[in-house]
């Protein structure tokens, strides 16, 4: 669970317009979502509106490198072809998101004893196997 | 609902079932039909009557509802949505009953899943995931059961709730389960039993998961007061609006404590938590339900773990008493019609072995808590 569980037949996005700028951040490796332009608030890249106004007037931003851990499962079973198990699936949430309500997925490199909600973690974006796109994955702090 | 309108006059008067099982043995049509048949008879309304009908399935394609309206021998329906799941299907019809859009409505559940829905789709030979799932299968996530992993760990950490105290539940279900000649599950299931069943997705176990089976049940609902009879009719009182949602992970997370729009219910109906005779919660995981009564403020959250780990707490002659049917858990996955008919069967007095004493509300829930809905149902004994 500290190797990514990424092999040359995992899922890979299908970036469009709509999600370049998330997975292009990546590649840079910062973390992109998007940011209201009206009452500022943080929401998920996936997002057409405004979580808290409904405004239809996102902008993308980057908000760093550093997220806490708000959930985890551990996954056992080869259920996603190319995810070699066990792996673990993270919810995290960027520390600049001060109400903790998006929450992103992604794979966590940690012993999965000792994780707790709450920590800090880093995002170590990846190459995926066999493509040119970069997933996230966190580790935590002073990880090599 | 505004307090100023009179009680709802909408009435539950019929509730019809087909066996439970666990392979495909007919076809969607027929399961429907000899459910609602039973329900039409129970309730003693001709097939004729009927003007609203709601085929709820869970697979593609669904089931051919002119077929099953020719079969049945309805003649003049006038509301007949497809799908839909548990309370919020009830409250769909309820409001084409107030909304005078038919007076007869027949509800029914079809499960017959060779291929459910909600499968997870890869482009094959590209491994291109479009849409919302391209921030979440390139990360090993596609499934139910794993969102739900992922919400069960967040509760279970944040109200210290332990894996014996959800066995405890489950067991106590399954006991229940074993009163319902209809359930699917007929041998007990000891917290030994939980705590030593397969992981699934961890903290998921293969025992917190609702067990699927093929089937169809079906209820019949009223405004009109000629078909009503006291004592056996149940008053559909109040509910409130949920969104069923299958991605309940990202979704905003309410508050721990009651729901504010469960309070409100409560008011409307002048009633608290304490007025409730008996829990029919949406049980596709184990957690669901526990969750259910921290949402209707039947227990805080700290002392959920506590309250759920007391067997006495939810079997049918205790303070709580906890599907009484089994849930899908152990009668098996009916997606929330299993909740319903049980609520009808216990305001009725109809629930033999497993009977609550002197029942008069019961509250029937469906989906997530963080999204899903609550219904109230009242005896009219």
């Amino acid at each position: 669970v500290t190797s990514p569980p990424h092999n040359a037949l995992s899922p890979l996005p299908a970036v469009d317009d709509a999600s370049a700028p998330h997975w292009d951040g990546l590649k840079r490796g910062v973390l992109v979502v998007r940011r209201c332009d009206v009452c500022d608030a943080l929401n998920h890249p996936i997002a057409r509106e405004c979580r808290v106004c409904e405004s239809p007037q996102l902008r993308w931003v980057e908000v760093g490198t550093v997220v806490s851990l708000y959930s985890w499962a551990v996954e056992t079973r080869p259920v996603i072809p190319g995810m070699e198990p066990p792996y673990v699936i993270a919810q995290v949430t960027p520390v600049e998101c001060e109400d903790g309500a998006v929450r992103l997925v992604g794979t966590l490199l940690a012993d999965p004893r000792e994780l707790e909600i709450g920590m800090p973690l880093e995002l170590r974006a990846v190459l995926a196997p066999g493509s040119g796109r970069h997933l996230a994955t966190y580790v935590p702090p002073g990880s090599s | 609902m505004d307090p100023l309108l009179p009680p709802s006059p909408v009435h539950v008067v019929g509730i019809g079932t087909t066996p439970l099982s666990r392979s495909q043995e007919h076809r969607d049509e027929a399961l429907v039909v000899e459910a609602v048949r039973a329900a039409l008879a129970d309730a003693g309304v001709a097939p004729a009557r009927v003007t609203g009908l709601n085929v709820q399935s869970h697979h593609e394609p669904g089931p051919d509802v002119g077929a099953i309206a020719r079969e049945l021998g309805t003649r003049a329906v006038t509301w007949a949505p497809a799908g839909g799941i548990g309370v919020p299907g009830l409250a769909a019809a309820v409001r084409a009953l107030t909304a005078r859009r038919a007076d007869v409505v027949v509800v029914c559940k079809v499960m017959n899943t060779a291929a459910a829905l909600n499968q997870p789709t890869v482009e094959s030979g590209t491994r291109l995931v479009t849409g919302r799932d391209q921030y979440e299968m390139p990360y090993g996530m596609g499934y139910t059961v794993q969102r739900a992993a992922l919400v069960q760990r967040r509760w279970m950490v944040t109200r210290g709730v332990l894996p014996d105290q959800l066995g405890t539940l489950c067991s106590v279900q399954r006991e229940h389960a074993m009163l319902n000649d209809n359930a699917i599950f007929h041998t007990p299931l000891s917290v030994e039993d939980y705590l030593a069943s397969r992981t699934i997705c961890d903290p998921m176990r293969l025992f917190d998961c609702d067990m699927p089976v093929n089937g169809a049940y079906a209820y019949v609902l009223t405004s009109d007061p000629a078909l009503v009879t006291v004592g056996r009719a149940v008053r559909v009182a109040g509910y409130t609006a949920g969104v069923p949602d299958d991605m309940p992970h990202i979704r905003r997370e309410w508050a721990p404590g009651a729901r504010p729009d469960v309070e409100r219910l409560y008011a409307d109906l002048g009633i608290t938590a304490e007025h409730l005779s008996t829990f029919m919660l949406y049980d596709g995981f184990s957690f669901l339900a526990a969750e259910w009564l921290e949402r209707l403020g039947v227990v805080g959250p700290d002392l959920l773990g506590k309250f759920i780990g007391n067997p006495d707490h939810l079997r049918f002659d205790g303070p709580a008493p906890l599907n009484t049917h089994g849930g899908q858990l152990s009668e098996g996955r009916m997606h929330g019609a299993g909740h319903i008919l049980e609520a009808v069967r216990q305001m009725r007095g109809e629930a033999g072995e497993r009977q609550v004493a002197n029942p008069r509300y019961a509250a029937v829930t469906t989906a997530f808590p963080s999204t899903g809905s609550v219904a109230i149902l009242e005896a009219t004994r």
